[in-house]
Formats: C-alpha cells, sequence, structure tokens
C-alpha cells in the first residue's frame, strides 16, 4: 500500500514536467507577451527592449522553460513575472479561500445529493424521481455563471437575505458556496441515481431483504455500500476541479480564489505565475485522485485484495 | 453434526405439530406489467406445505417457479411485478396482506429463501459472517457480538470453518458461496424454507454435498421446503410431494410416488421423455417439441396445446378443470374429461431412480 | 425521512423555476430603456465631453461623515503596489498611489503647480531645480521624511525599465541632497515635461529602509493620507487613515477599493448597498441607476482618450491615402456612436486625434465629412481591388462598432472581415516593425501632457500601432520638450496636428462616457480625464 502510494506520488514528477512544458508552449503560442499586457502610454521603444530582456523574450522557448524547471527542481515556484512577488506565497493566499469553497461545496452537495440520488433510484420512473431528473439536468445544463447570477437575483437582490458578492465574513460565503455546491450536486445526484439503480436491481438486495433487513439499512447499508465507487468517483473529481478554482464563480462573487487568480495570469501573460498555479493545481488534483483511489480500497473488499494480493505476490516472488 | 445443533439450541418441531400447515398458497396469480405487455407468470397457483414436507416444484425456466417463490416472500420485484390476486399464508397469516414491518418480522424468520445464484446472491462489501449475523440481528433480541457468534456457527454448520466468518464473498469458491447463501437462510430456523435451484450453480460433486446437507439440516431443523428445480434427479432424491409447472400453473400435483410412477399430464411424461434412462442407454432422447409459450399472450385454455400430442380442438379454448386422479393426485389436463382416456407411457415409470 | 427528501425535491425544483422566472421579469421591468433598440436622437450626446467631478466637501463642522467605504474599482485590476513595476499602470491602481504617497508637487492644471513634499523650488535654466522640502513628514513606518529619500526613489525609477515611473525620473541627470531638506536635481536637458512628471501618481515618494526591510512590500509604505492595510492581488485593496498626516487628514477612516468581474454583480451589490460607490457600469445599466435620483448620485466622466480606427500604414492597400479617405468618407459617426455607447458616447466631431483634455488640442482641424459618393471616388482611386480588409479589435464595445462599420464599408463596395482577440494579442498583432494588421478598432490613450502626443506617432512607441513613421514629425516630436517657452510648444503641438491630420493614420470616432455611480451623500473624488483619480478626500455623509 506505501508503496503504491509512494510509486503515486513519484508519477507527479512527469505529470509535472509535460504539465508545465503544455503551458509554457501554450503562452508561447497565444498571441501577445507580458509586455503587451504591460504597455502603457508612457512606454517607449526602448522600454520595450528592456523588457523584453529582462524577461528572456529575446531567447527560445527552450531556454526560458530550462530556467523554469531549474528553478523548479529546487522547489521555487519563482516569482511572478508581474508583481515580482513569490507566486508560491500567492497560491497559498489564495488556497484558503478555494479550499474553503471546495468544502463547503462538497458538503452541500454531497448532503444533498446522495439522499436525492438513491430517493430517485429507488421511485425511478415516478414523479420524484422525473422531478429529480429534470432538476440535475437543469442543474447540468445550466452553465455556472448564469446560475449563479440567478442565486444573487433571488436570495440577494430579491430577498436580500445574503450579500451578493465580496470577502467580508461568512454571509459572502453562503451564496458562492450553495451555487458550487448546487453544481456539485447536479452531477452527484444522477452519479448516485444511476449506480443506485445499478445496484437496487442486483442479487444480494433481494437476498438481504429476503432476510428481513428493514428497508432503511437495506438501502443504507448495502445498496449504497456497493454503489459507492461511482459516487466517489464522481465527487472526487469534482472536488478536484473545484479545487483548481472555478474562475466563473470566483468571478461573478468576487471571490478571491485561485481559479480567478489563474485566469488572471493567463490574461497578464504572465509565464511564471501561469505554470506556478497550474502546477500547483496539478499537484492537488492528482493527490485527490490518489485518496479517492484510496477510498476505494476502503469501501470495496475486492480492490483493497488487490492491494494485499500485490503484496503477497512480491513476497513470494522474494 | 448432531451435538453441533444441539448446541445451537435449536428447536426441534414439536410431535403435536407435524400436520400443521405452514405454507397455503391459494390462487396467486402473478404478472409483470410492462409498458406495451403483461407477462402473466403465475396464473393460479394453489399449494399446501406441512410441517416438515418438502414439496418439489419442476418446470422449465420460465415457468413461473421463481415468481411464485417470491411471492411467498412478497418479493416480487414491483414495478413490473404484481400480485395479482390470491392469497399465500406462512403459519397462518397471509403475507399479501402484511405491512413492509410485519412483512420483515417474517422474511428469514418464518419464512426464508435461498436464492439461484450464488455468485451475485452475497453482497460484495460484506464479510460473510456480517451477513449471515444480519439475519440474526434483526430478529432475535441479542447483541451484535452473540449474532455473529451465531453466524460463525452457522458456517460451521454449512460446513465452512468459523473463521473464514471475516472473509469476504470473493475469498470463497461458487459452493462455498451457495453454503453460506444456505447458512443466511437457515440462520433463524425458518419454518418454510424456499430453495430456488440451489444446485444449478453448482458442479455435480458439490451439488450432491449441497444437497445432503440440506436433507439432513431439514430433518434436523424440520423445515418445510419447497424445492424449486427443473432436474427430476434432486426432485426423486430429496422430495415428498411433486407439483410440475407450466406456464404458470401446476399442470399436475402429487406424491413423488404419484408423479414419477405415474405422471398423467403429458407435459411431465415429455419431461420424463427427454431425460436419458440409465437402464437402456441406447434409447433414443425424446424432446417435447416446440417452445414455451408466449407468456404475454397466454390461450384461455392449455397453455401446452401446441405442443401436445394429444391435444383436441377443445384443449385450446375450454377453461381447465384438475382432475382429481386420486387423494393426493390431481391433474390439469382437458382431455381427463374424457372417460377413459390416458397417456401412453412412452418410457413410463422405469425413471424414479 | 422519506418525505423530507420528497420536499426537498420538490423546494428545489421550485426554487430553480422561481429564479428563472424571476429573471425574466427582472428584464422586463428593469431596463426599461433598452425596449426601443435604438435610443431617441432627442437625448443626443453633447458635443464636447467633460469630467464631472464630485462637490468638494461642505463646510460645515456638525456634518457626520461614515466612518467606512466601499468601492467597486472600474474594469481594471491593481495587480500590485509598486510604482517600480511596470503592472503598475492600471488606473485604479493610481488612485491607491495617489492614496498612500505624497509627490514633490502637485498639479494645480493650467501648467501650475503647487507644493507637495516640496515647500518651494527655484530654477533659472530649467535644467537645475532646488526644492525645499517639508521637514515634518513621517512615513507610514515612521521613518522621517527627508531629501535621501527622494534621491533613492529617483535611483529606484531609473533602475525600473519598463515601468511608467522609469520615464517620469528619465530626465534626470544628478540629484543630491544639499541638506535633509533641500534637493538639488539636475536634469539632462531643458525639460519642460519635467514638473508635470513628478506630479503624476506613480511619481511619489517610497522610503529607502522599509524598500530594503521588505523588497516585496516595501513599496505600500508612503507618506500619503492614507495607509496600505490589506492587499489581495487583482482583488481588493483595504487602506486606512494615517492619522499622523501632515497635511488635511482624510474624511473617512477606513476604504476598500474592489476589483467586481463580473457586470451584473457589480449592479446588484450597488442596488443592495454593499458598495457605496460604482465606478464603470455596463452602459446598459446606467440609464436605470441615473435615473434613481432618490437613492443614488451619478458623476459621469470621460477619459481622455479617444476611441478610434487605425490604418496600418505599412499596408499596401490600408497605408493608401485614397483608402483611408474612403473609409473615413464612408463612415456614419453618428451610428457608430449610438451602436456602441448608447446613450453614452459623445461623437468626436473635429479633425484631430487629440485627448480633450490634453494641453494644445487644435480645434481648427476639420473632420473628414460623412460622405458616400465621396468616399466611391476615393475607393476608386485606391489600389484596392474587391480584396477582405481586415478589422482587427478586441473589447466588446469595439466589436460591436467594427460591425456597424462593416456595415457601412458594405455600402461602398468595400469588403471588410472582423478578427477578434485579447488585449494583450491586440498589442502583439499591431506591434511596430512587425505589423500584422490593416484596420484596427482601438483607443489612442493620452494623457493631459501634450507630450503623451509622441507616443501614438514615434517610431517604435508602444501605441504607435499604425507603425507611422514620418521623419517631420518625429523631428518635431524630439523637439517639443526643450521648448521652455509656451507659446511655442503650444504653436509646434497645433502644427503636429495639422501635418498629421493631412495625412491620417487615425481616424477618432467618439468618446465614451463612463459613470461613478454613487449612493446619495458621496463626494470628495476628484475624476481627472487621464484617469489617474484622486480619492483622498472621497466622503459620505450621513444623517
Amino acid at each position: 500500500m506505501l508503496r503504491y502510494v509512494l510509486k503515486r506520488i513519484l508519477w507527479l514528477i512527469p505529470v509535472i514536467i509535460c504539465v508545465s512544458f503544455i503551458v509554457f508552449a501554450l503562452m508561447d503560442l497565444a498571441p501577445g507577451t507580458i509586455i503587451d499586457a504591460m504597455i502603457s502610454e508612457a512606454t517607449t521603444a526602448e522600454d520595450i527592449a528592456a523588457l523584453r530582456a529582462k524577461y528572456d523574450l529575446d531567447k527560445p522557448l527552450i531556454y526560458r522553460y530550462g530556467k523554469y524547471m531549474f528553478r523548479l527542481a529546487q522547489g521555487d515556484l519563482g516569482l511572478s513575472d508581474v508583481s515580482q512577488t513569490s507566486v508560491w506565497d500567492k497560491y497559498i493566499t489564495r488556497l484558503p479561500n478555494t479550499l474553503l469553497l471546495s468544502l463547503a461545496a462538497l458538503v452541500i452537495g454531497s448532503a444533498i445529493s446522495i439522499p436525492m440520488g438513491i430517493n430517485a433510484a429507488r421511485h425511478a420512473g415516478k414523479i420524484t424521481d422525473t422531478a429529480t431528473t429534470t432538476f440535475t439536468l437543469i442543474g447540468m445544463s445550466m452553465p455556472s455563471f448564469w446560475l449563479a447570477l440567478l442565486l444573487i437575483l433571488l436570495f440577494s437582490y430579491y430577498l436580500g437575505w445574503v450579500p451578493a458578492g465580496g470577502n467580508k465574513g461568512f454571509s459572502a460565503f453562503i451564496l458562492p458556496a450553495v451555487c458550487s455546491g448546487l453544481l456539485l450536486m447536479a452531477n452527484s445526484t444522477r452519479q448516485t441515481r444511476s449506480s443506485m439503480l445499478e445496484v437496487l436491481n442486483s442479487d444480494y438486495l433481494r437476498t438481504a431483504r429476503a432476510k428481513g433487513v428493514p428497508e432503511k439499512v437495506v438501502i443504507r447499508k448495502h445498496a449504497l455500500g456497493n454503489a459507492w465507487i461511482p459516487i466517489l468517483t464522481t465527487i472526487g473529481s469534482s472536488l478536484g476541479v473545484s479545487l483548481a478554482g472555478s474562475a466563473v464563480i470566483e468571478s461573478v462573487f468576487a471571490w478571491p480564489g485561485v481559479g480567478r487568480a489563474t485566469v488572471d495570469a493567463v490574461l497578464a501573460r504572465d509565464v511564471t505565475e501561469t505554470c506556478g498555479m497550474i502546477i500547483m493545481s496539478t499537484i492537488i488534483y492528482v493527490l485527490l485522485q490518489l485518496i479517492v483511489d484510496l477510498m476505494y480500497a476502503f469501501v470495496d473488499p475486492r480492490i483493497r485484495a488487490q492491494y494485499t494480493n500485490r503484496k503477497k505476490k512480491r513476497r513470494s516472488a522474494v | 453434526m448432531s451435538d453441533v445443533i444441539t448446541r445451537h439450541e435449536i428447536v426441534a418441531p414439536p410431535e403435536t405439530a407435524n400436520d400443521e400447515i405452514v405454507l397455503d398458497i391459494k390462487d396467486l396469480v402473478v404478472h409483470y406489467v410492462l409498458e406495451n405487455e403483461t407477462v402473466e407468470a403465475v396464473n393460479g397457483v394453489s399449494l399446501q406445505l406441512k410441517k416438515g414436507q418438502t414439496i418439489g416444484v419442476v418446470g422449465e425456466t420460465g415457468a413461473g417457479k421463481t415468481s411464485m417463490a417470491l411471492a411467498v416472500l412478497n418479493l416480487v420485484p414491483s414495478p413490473p411485478g404484481v400480485i395479482k390476486s390470491g392469497s399465500i399464508s406462512v403459519c397462518g397469516s397471509d403475507v399479501l396482506k402484511m405491512s413492509t414491518k410485519q412483512l420483515e418480522k417474517i422474511r428469514g424468520k418464518d419464512v426464508s429463501m435461498i436464492f439461484q445464484d450464488p455468485m451475485t446472491s452475497l453482497n460484495p462489501v460484506m464479510t460473510v459472517g456480517a451477513q449471515i449475523a444480519e439475519s440474526v440481528k434483526y430478529h432475535e433480541n441479542v447483541t451484535n457480538d452473540e449474532a455473529f457468534k451465531r453466524a460463525e456457527e452457522m458456517l460451521e454448520l454449512v460446513g465452512i470453518p468459523k473463521a473464514r466468518a471475516i472473509e469476504y464473498p470473493h475469498q470463497f469458491s461458487g459452493g462455498m458461496k451457495q453454503r453460506v447463501v444456505i447458512a443466511i437462510a437457515l440462520a433463524c430456523n425458518p419454518k418454510v424454507l424456499l430453495a430456488d435451484e440451489p444446485t444449478s450453480a453448482l458442479d455435480v460433486t458439490i451439488q450432491a454435498q449441497v444437497l445432503d446437507m440440506m436433507s439432513e439440516l431439514k430433518e434436523k431443523l424440520g423445515t418445510a421446503l419447497v424445492m424449486i428445480t427443473h432436474d427430476l434427479g434432486v426432485v426423486a432424491k430429496v422430495c415428498d410431494l411433486v407439483a410440475v409447472m407450466y406456464a404458470g400453473r401446476i399442470v399436475e400435483y402429487g406424491t413423488l410416488e404419484d408423479v414419477f410412477n405415474s405422471p398423467k399430464h403429458p407435459y411431465t411424461e415429455g419431461l420424463f421423455g427427454s431425460l436419458p434412462n440409465i437402464e437402456d442407454r441406447k434409447a433414443e432422447l425424446i424432446p417435447i417439441p416446440g417452445l414455451m409459450p408466449d407468456p404475454t399472450k397466454l390461450p384461455v385454455g392449455c397453455a401446452f396445446e401446441p405442443r401436445c400430442r394429444y391435444a383436441t380442438s377443445v384443449c385450446r379454448d375450454k377453461r381447465l378443470n384438475n382432475h382429481i386422479v386420486s387423494d393426493t393426485h390431481t391433474v390439469l389436463c382437458a382431455r381427463y374429461d374424457e372417460p377413459g382416456f390416458n397417456i401412453d407411457l412412452l418410457r413410463g415409470g422405469e425413471n424414479n431412480g | 425521512m422519506k418525505k423530507a427528501i420528497r420536499t426537498l425535491c420538490l423546494i428545489m425544483s421550485i426554487t430553480m423555476l422561481l429564479t428563472i422566472l424571476a429573471s425574466c421579469g427582472q428584464k422586463a421591468s428593469e431596463k426599461p430603456g433598452t425596449e426601443t433598440g435604438t435610443p431617441s436622437t432627442s437625448s443626443a450626446p453633447s458635443a464636447t465631453p467633460t469630467p464631472n467631478t464630485p462637490p468638494p466637501p461642505p463646510d460645515d463642522e456638525n456634518v457626520k461623515y461614515a466612518e467606512e467605504l466601499d468601492v467597486i474599482i472600474d474594469n481594471n485590476k491593481i495587480a500590485v503596489i509598486n510604482p517600480f513595476l511596470s503592472a503598475s499602470n492600471t488606473s485604479p491602481t493610481t488612485w491607491v498611489f495617489n492614496m498612500i504617497y505624497d509627490k514633490l508637487v502637485y498639479g494645480l492644471g493650467e501648467g501650475e503647480y503647487g507644493p507637495g513634499l516640496a515647500t518651494s523650488w527655484d530654477t533659472e535654466d530649467y535644467k537645475t531645480f532646488i526644492f525645499k522640502l517639508r521637514d515634518d513628514v513621517y512615513f507610514h513606518n515612521g521613518e522621517h521624511f527627508t531629501a535621501d529619500d527622494v534621491i533613492y526613489t529617483i535611483e529606484q525609477a531609473r533602475a525600473a525599465e519598463g515601468a511608467p515611473v522609469h520615464d517620469r525620473w528619465a530626465d534626470v541627470e544628478t540629484a543630491t541632497a544639499v541638506d535633509p531638506y533641500t534637493l538639488e536635481i539636475v536634469l539632462k536637458t531643458v525639460n519642460v515635461d519635467f514638473f508635470y512628471n513628478i506630479s503624476q501618481p506613480q511619481s511619489g515618494i517610497v522610503n529607502e529602509k522599509a524598500m530594503t526591510e521588505d523588497p516585496e512590500n516595501g513599496t505600500w509604505i508612503g507618506t500619503g493620507c492614507w495607509k496600505m492595510a490589506d492587499f489581495a492581488p487583482n482583488d481588493y485593496v483595504k487602506l486606512v487613515r494615517n492619522d499622523d498626516y501632515w497635511g488635511d487628514k482624510a474624511l473617512t477612516q477606513r476604504i476598500t477599493l474592489r476589483y467586481v468581474p463580473e457586470m451584473s454583480t457589480k449592479l446588484m451589490q450597488l442596488q443592495n448597498g454593499e458598495t457605496d460607490v460604482c465606478f464603470s457600469l455596463d452602459p446598459v445599466d446606467m440609464p436605470m441607476i441615473e435615473a434613481d435620483t432618490e437613492n443614488y448620485t451619478c458623476y459621469k466622466y470621460t477619459y481622455n482618450n479617444i476611441d478610434l480606427i487605425g490604418f496600418n500604414m505599412e499596408d499596401p492597400i490600408v497605408g493608401d491615402w485614397n483608402f483611408r479617405m474612403a473609409v473615413m468618407s464612408a463612415l456614419d459617426l453618428e451610428e457608430i456612436t449610438i451602436a456602441s455607447c448608447g446613450d453614452y458616447g459623445i461623437v468626436e466631431t473635429e479633425g484631430t486625434v487629440y485627448g480633450y483634455e490634453t494641453e494644445f488640442r487644435n480645434h481648427d482641424i476639420p473632420k473628414v465629412p460623412y460622405d458616400v459618393e465621396k468616399a466611391k471616388e476615393y475607393l476608386a482611386a485606391s489600389p484596392y481591388n474587391g480584396e477582405e480588409i481586415e478589422i482587427a479589435c478586441a473589447i466588446a464595445t469595439y466589436i460591436i462598432s467594427a460591425e456597424v462599420i462593416q456595415e457601412q464599408l458594405a455600402k461602398i463596395g468595400l469588403k471588410t472581415v472582423i478578427k477578434q482577440m485579447d488585449p494583450p494579442s491586440m498589442g502583439a498583432y499591431c506591434a511596430y516593425g512587425d505589423n500584422k494588421s490593416q484596420m484596427f478598432v482601438h483607443v489612442g490613450p493620452q494623457t493631459l501632457s501634450a507630450a503623451s502626443y509622441r507616443n501614438l506617432y514615434y517610431p517604435g512607441a508602444g501605441y504607435n500601432r499604425v507603425s507611422y513613421n514620418n521623419p517631420v514629425i518625429t523631428e518635431m516630436l524630439d523637439r517639443a520638450p526643450t521648448l521652455t517657452d509656451l507659446e511655442e510648444r503650444k504653436a509646434l503641438y497645433m502644427e503636429m496636428q495639422e501635418i498629421i491630420a493631412q495625412d491620417p493614420p487615425y481616424f477618432s470616432m467618439y468618446w465614451l462616457q463612463h459613470m461613478a455611480a454613487c449612493v446619495k451623500g458621496v463626494g470628495g473624488m476628484v475624476l481627472s480625464a487621464d484617469s489617474y483619480f484622486d480619492l483622498r478626500y472621497i466622503y459620505k455623509i450621513i444623517d
């Protein structure tokens, strides 16, 4: 198990190399450079030349990439091209906001979606199910910014319960959390529903019922216990995405998270910062997937057995 | 084995209750209502079973055997399944009129079921011990530890070392899983046990072991057993009574001797005809021609008519009545209304070994 | 349990429906002005833009001011609070500079300058200046302000290549401290723009000790009447009043400048009372807020930057005089302006391409008249031969303009295709020396100083996106800063505007009016045309 975890973590290295190269290449291919984003009415031709030299824009891409990677290998994400401040600091100051939002979304999303999905699956084809599926369909097809605006309109403008955005304490946090929670929910409700449907028709549920196990326990223990894996996968990847920061939601609610910082860095053509932000999000995403994988083993003994079997095999091989 | 059982304090059937009727199915009709058609799975089945008796329910796949058994537990999957009419009383109370709570109380306790496919009938994410213990936990006033202990004992009873109680189903072989399924079904000493093809997923040597074990347990525990199978050999080995089902009806009903020695229904005849004869290995097998009728379009009369070599014009449209052959033997065939009719018995009476 | 879940499903669905319905209702009631599509001609924009600056604080001791203000800044972000970085050139960043720093001198308009950190100054030859500095000024970190801090600031500025501040102090040859409160500055050449330069927001004086102790955030320390409290890049800046300020203290105690990316969120935050001042509302929402005089006071302002069409002078077709004249004659600016800005556009009626507040504007240059027949003649005389001419544009307003231009040009048989890109791409696309564009719709930025004229026409300058290279103009631009005589300089700029009008590489179109929508009682801001707003003495009167 430990070896498996270590192996997965080591895999991060090639992933980071690839990701950072892709970021560098894309930023290089994108028209415009950091200088074009900085230019003002007072910028002279000499200034531009000086800036080009400062940002190594007169050198080939591979030189800049190599320089970046050399620094990265020493664990240094570098200084932002634009603000000359540490990218790591910037990420770390933004991360708690994103983390808070993602976790709230996770809690809100799964607290609603799992019971709702189960309920829909149990009453498949009936009105509750239709209502739920319609609701999730709306939730999934509605663009997030649109949902966000509607929520602001209703709860902030008409009802005046919570502020529309900003970072003034808990009340400003409610709407973005609910909004990302709803988005996560739509997805995971559908997943819960379909994976429960699959399980509800299975023979072992019939066995459990034939034993006289109360229906509540049948659903909670026998059915959900088996439906976890796809649900975990969905929630895990949604969480991964939201941990990378949802630029859209963060923009609408003026929430100072990682996603917006990344987009701002791209718009400013700040290669170092963009790359740093994306590398950090990649690491978080990969680690999260690892946790999800480990959780598979926790919920499913067959997967757990694979880990132990591997170990046994290796021992016998030695 | 016997000392094991006494250790479990398994209650022996009281002497006086030997003729107590534990299962009484009357005119059971089960339909599956689909979007544009209705599958008529069980069409008016009646059955009675006394304490300790074993009935073999024989028939092809799709004859409605499993639906009938599920109806006894009131577990017909709904939708699309609907129990249209009839009554099923288990130990005197009608399961079709019970509330969910009452049902949960009798399932596993008064009546339990061994399912067809041991590979899928066990929950893959729970230990087998826990799965057996669950049965005990919800029916008897015991702690979790006691329930688990009982589970371990049940495992020993079906011949699995109790240390394996903490293992998961994927760590067991098919035969072992079937034993676990049986252990689950027997954990609370049910009065009625429905065994739905308990051996068909197993290979022959295991089959014999499991059957032996089941009859042994049945005797020791005094359980009434409904043995659903399409294997006449199994029936011959363990059953007292035989019901032959075709297209949702019991076409012939009688004691083992009645049915095996003097089958009356053309379908029963056909069944025996399609068995290999151990004494005459050169004898040609005679298959029943044709296929099972479409269960969505059953005729008013005899559903076997298209495949029956005795069929006449009356068979198709005439509503069928049970023809009483003897006290214990009935047959559902219109031809018996004609005095003196009997089937030819191509190879009748010789294969009840 | 079951019921609860069922109810939950129902509530969710209803909420979703309600919000959708709510939004439908909203549109109908909230935006009455947009229903007719095009605004009526009676509200035709006035001829010349003027900044509408809020009133100064009333001279009444009984007035009570709100302690805390929340301001949503315009559509630019504050990436960094550091004048020595080029990223600091966005408008709201300069607002913060204005608040946290003091300059040696303050501009009073019309070429006049008043004392700031310098109490008086003296020069004989416009090359050597002696500044007498205040001796009672302290930085936010408690350090005493001396001439050495000015010298340190100048050194930092000269090292900061590419940053706006670099040019502000670029003319300084030497700076020496005669004593702690006397500073001698010698310029390389005579430069009449020097005072203008050092009165700009980026020219604030920083503290050497603060900068060396904290190289990243040392620039937060100034001597201004506001102190930095908190900063999230591209998000918000929080400032607190400097209670030890040497001059007039601020009227408000705390202020937050926030960037809100989403226009609708901005509007709703204003309507919810979550903010006190909101800059750059969506033009669509502006009439509604403006009409609500009971709750809001709106101050309109127009930036000094003209929105224009640029022609790549190096392009074989677009570079042709006849072709450019054809385009200019074919365009109905009134229509373009109304389509692009609604009620908030002002059509440019003069021929010069020049900031309306920039000094030495030549008002006598005629606009190329709108004349479709003439346009066709010009086009026939040009090398244009049915090709598709590209119009590049980067932001929403300009895309609308480009679409109208495309339609109007089609009427004279000129085919065009619109190419959309993001602003940094635009810079690379129209870069001097490697200009890939043909025509583009963009902005011609100019400060209040005539010196900024240089950047639109000087070879290699950042905003010379038309690749203009006219040796006559280049020489004149080089000569302009050395003319100490005001009249002489004025005449030179007037002449330059005339010469360029003969050869127009740009065609000015309209000025877009912006609005600072304020909650009732807000005032004290100085909304200058160069976008370097002064919010130091912003206030909100409460009852």
